[in-house]
C-alpha cells in the first residue's frame, strides 16, 4: 500500500521488470495540486486497473505517463527509460505506448484502414504494404475486417473504440493505456470492447486501465489501484480490494459503485 | 383577436408580397426603357465585346485571382500557424502582419507595391511584372483575412485529435499536417470560398499598376469600353462576367454548408 507521505527518494533507478514505474509524482494545474506524490508501478505482462471518483486524478496520472501532461515533480520510467528526462525522444517513446481514449479520437477524415496505417508509415516509416498487412491483422483481431473502407462516422461507438484499439495495436506497442474506454458507450456496446481488451490481456499485453467496470477489474486485473484526491489510497489484488477494502474511503466509494 | 399567431404571420407575409409586387410594377412602368436599353444594353456594343471580353478580360481576372488566392492561402496558413506558435516573437510578427494588411484598404497595398516599392528599392524588382505584383498584393490582403479564418478552423478541431496523433508517435508538425489542418480546412471551406469571391472583385485594383491591352481584366476592360463607346453597356457585360464567376462559387458554398449541417 502506498501513502501520500511516501519516503522513497526521487532519485531511485527504475524498478527492474517494471513496464511503468512512477516515483513521487506531483502534478499541479496552476495552484491546484492534482497528483500529490504518486508511487505506482505496472510490471511487464500485468493488467492494472485504476479506479476512483471523478476528479481524483486518474486521467492525469495516465496522461503523465505518455507526457500528454508534463509532470511538475517526480520521475516516470517506461520500460526502464525515463520519460521525464528532458532529453528523451518523446515521439519515439510514445510510438511504443498505445493509448486509448474515452472519446475514441479516430481521425474522421480518414478511412478505418488509413487510421491504422498513417502513423505506421509516418512514424515507423513502414512501406504501405507492410502497414496495411499489420493493420489488417489488427482489424481482424477486433473483429472489424469488413469495415476497413468505412469512415469512423459510419461506425457505432463500440466499433469506433475497437478501431481505436486496433490503431494503437498497429504501432506494435509494448504496453497499452486505456482511459475509461467504455464510458462514452451505450451500455449494450460496452461488452464488445471489454471482450477485445480481455483477449489482449490474455495474450500477455501489459495494460493500465482507468475504468469504472469493476467486473472487468475483478476478472482481468492483476492489481487494482484506488485513487482519491490525488493520492493512491489503496492497492492490491482486485478480488481482495473489492471484497475486503482496508480504507474507509475505499469502502465509501465501492459502496456507491457496486 | 381570433387570429392565431400562425395565421397572423401568414397575412403579414401576404402583405409583404403585395408591397413588393406594387413596387416592382411601379419601377417597370416608370422606367424609360428606350434610353435604358440604348445606354445599358446596346446589342451592337454587346456583340463587339465578344469574344475578347472572355478570352482576355475574364481570363485575366481568373488568373490574377487564382494567383493571389493561392499565395494568400499559403501565407494565411503560415500566419495562422505562427499565431498559434508557443514562440512569442512568431506570434507577435504574425499578429502585426495580419493587423496591418487587414486594416489597410486593398488599394493602398496595391499602391505601396506598385508605386512605393520601385521607388524605395530601385535596384530590386518584383518578379513576373504585374502578375507578380498582383499576386503579392492580393495574397497579402487575402492572406491576412484567411489567417484568422484558418486559425479559428485549427482551433475548432477537437484537442483529442492532436493528442491521438501525438500518442501514435507523430511529431507536432506531422500531426498538424496529416490530422489537424485537413480537418480545419473542411470546417473553413465556406468562409475561404467567400474570401475567394472578395478577391475576385479586389483583383480589379490591378488597374493602378498600369496595364497593357492584353493585361486588361474585367473592370479595366469595362471602363475603357465605356469611355470609348460613351455607353454603359460594356460595364453591364463585365458585371455579368463577374456574376458568372461568383454565383457558382456562392452555390458551392451553400451546398457545402448544407452538407456540413447534415453531417452534424
Ligand atoms: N488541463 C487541465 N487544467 C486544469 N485543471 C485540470 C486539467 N486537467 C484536469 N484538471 C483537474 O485535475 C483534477 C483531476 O482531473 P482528472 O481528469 O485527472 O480526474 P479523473 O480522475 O480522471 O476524473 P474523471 O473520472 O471525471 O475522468 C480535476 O479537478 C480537474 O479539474
Ligand atoms: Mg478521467
Amino acid at each position: 500500500m502506498s501513502s501520500p507521505t511516501n519516503t522513497s527518494s526521487p532519485t531511485e533507478p527504475a524498478r527492474a521488470g517494471a513496464a511503468i514505474d512512477v516515483q513521487q509524482l506531483h502534478k499541479y494545474f496552476g495552484d491546484n495540486e492534482v497528483l500529490k506524490g504518486i508511487d505506482f508501478h505496472v510490471d511487464n505482462g500485468q493488467v492494472v486497473c485504476v479506479v476512483g471518483p471523478s476528479g481524483s486524478g486518474k486521467s492525469t496520472l495516465l496522461r503523465c505517463v505518455t507526457l500528454l501532461e508534463t509532470p511538475t515533480q517526480g520521475k516516470i520510467f517506461v520500460e526502464g527509460v525515463e520519460v521525464t528526462d528532458p532529453d528523451v525522444d518523446i515521439d519515439r517513446l510514445r510510438s511504443r505506448i498505445g493509448m486509448v481514449f474515452q472519446q475514441f479520437n479516430l481521425f474522421p477524415h480518414m478511412t478505418v484502414l488509413r487510421n491504422l496505417c498513417v502513423a505506421q508509415q509516418k512514424v515507423r516509416k513502414l512501406s504501405k504494404e507492410q502497414a496495411v498487412a499489420i493493420a489488417r491483422e489488427n482489424l481482424a483481431k477486433v473483429g472489424l475486417s469488413e469495415k476497413e473502407q468505412a469512415y469512423p462516422a459510419h461506425l457505432s461507438g463500440g466499433q469506433q473504440q475497437r478501431v481505436a484499439i486496433a490503431r494503437a495495436l498497429s504501432m506494435q506497442p509494448q504496453l497499452m493505456l486505456f482511459d475509461e474506454p467504455t464510458s462514452a458507450l451505450d451500455p449494450e456496446l460496452v461488452g464488445e470492447v471489454l471482450a477485445v481488451m480481455k483477449e489482449l490481456a490474455a495474450e500477455g499485453m501489459t495494460m493500465m486501465v482507468v475504468t469504472h467496470e469493476m467486473g472487468f477489474a475483478r476478472e482481468v486485473g492483476d492489481k487494482l489501484v484506488f485513487m482519491d484526491g490525488g493520492v493512491i489510497v489503496e492497492e492490491g489484488a482486485p478480488a481482495e480490494v473489492l471484497s475486503n477494502p482496508q480504507q474507509e474511503r475505499t469502502r465509501a466509494f465501492l459502496s456507491k459503485v457496486l | 383577436m381570433a387570429l392565431s399567431k400562425r395565421k397572423r404571420a401568414q397575412y403579414i407575409r401576404y402583405a409583404q408580397y403585395v408591397v413588393i409586387g406594387v413596387v416592382a410594377v411601379a419601377v417597370v412602368f416608370s422606367a424609360n426603357w428606350g434610353d435604358l436599353q440604348r445606354f445599358f444594353l446596346n446589342p451592337d456594343i454587346i456583340k463587339d465585346q465578344f469574344p475578347a471580353v472572355i478570352t482576355t478580360a475574364l481570363k485575366n481576372t481568373l488568373i490574377y485571382t487564382a494567383c493571389g488566392f493561392t499565395f494568400g492561402l499559403a501565407l494565411g496558413l503560415v500566419l495562422a500557424l505562427m499565431r498559434l506558435s508557443s514562440v512569442g516573437p512568431w506570434r507577435w510578427l504574425s499578429t502585426g502582419i495580419i493587423e496591418l494588411f487587414r486594416g489597410l484598404p486593398a488599394l493602398v497595398v496595391f499602391l505601396a507595391l506598385g508605386q512605393g516599392f520601385p521607388r524605395a528599392f530601385p535596384h530590386l524588382e518584383i518578379p513576373f511584372g504585374n502578375i507578380g505584383t498582383v499576386t503579392l498584393a492580393l495574397g497579402l490582403v487575402g492572406g491576412a483575412y484567411m489567417a484568422e479564418t484558418i486559425r479559428a478552423g485549427i482551433q475548432a478541431v477537437p484537442k483529442g485529435q492532436m493528442e491521438a496523433a501525438r500518442t501514435l508517435g507523430m511529431s507536432h508538425t506531422q500531426a498538424m499536417i496529416t490530422v489537424v489542418v485537413p480537418q480545419a480546412f473542411r470546417i473553413i471551406l465556406p468562409p475561404l470560398t467567400n474570401e475567394l469571391i472578395l478577391l475576385t472583385k479586389d483583383s480589379s485594383l490591378i488597374y493602378i499598376l498600369g496595364l497593357s491591352l492584353d493585361q486588361y481584366e474585367l473592370t479595366k476592360w469595362g471602363r475603357e469600353g465605356m469611355n470609348s463607346e460613351a455607353n454603359l453597356t460594356p460595364i453591364i457585360v463585365i458585371g455579368f462576367c463577374y456574376l458568372i464567376i461568383t454565383v457558382p462559387l456562392s452555390i458551392v458554398v451553400r451546398r457545402m454548408e448544407a452538407k456540413a449541417g447534415k453531417a452534424r
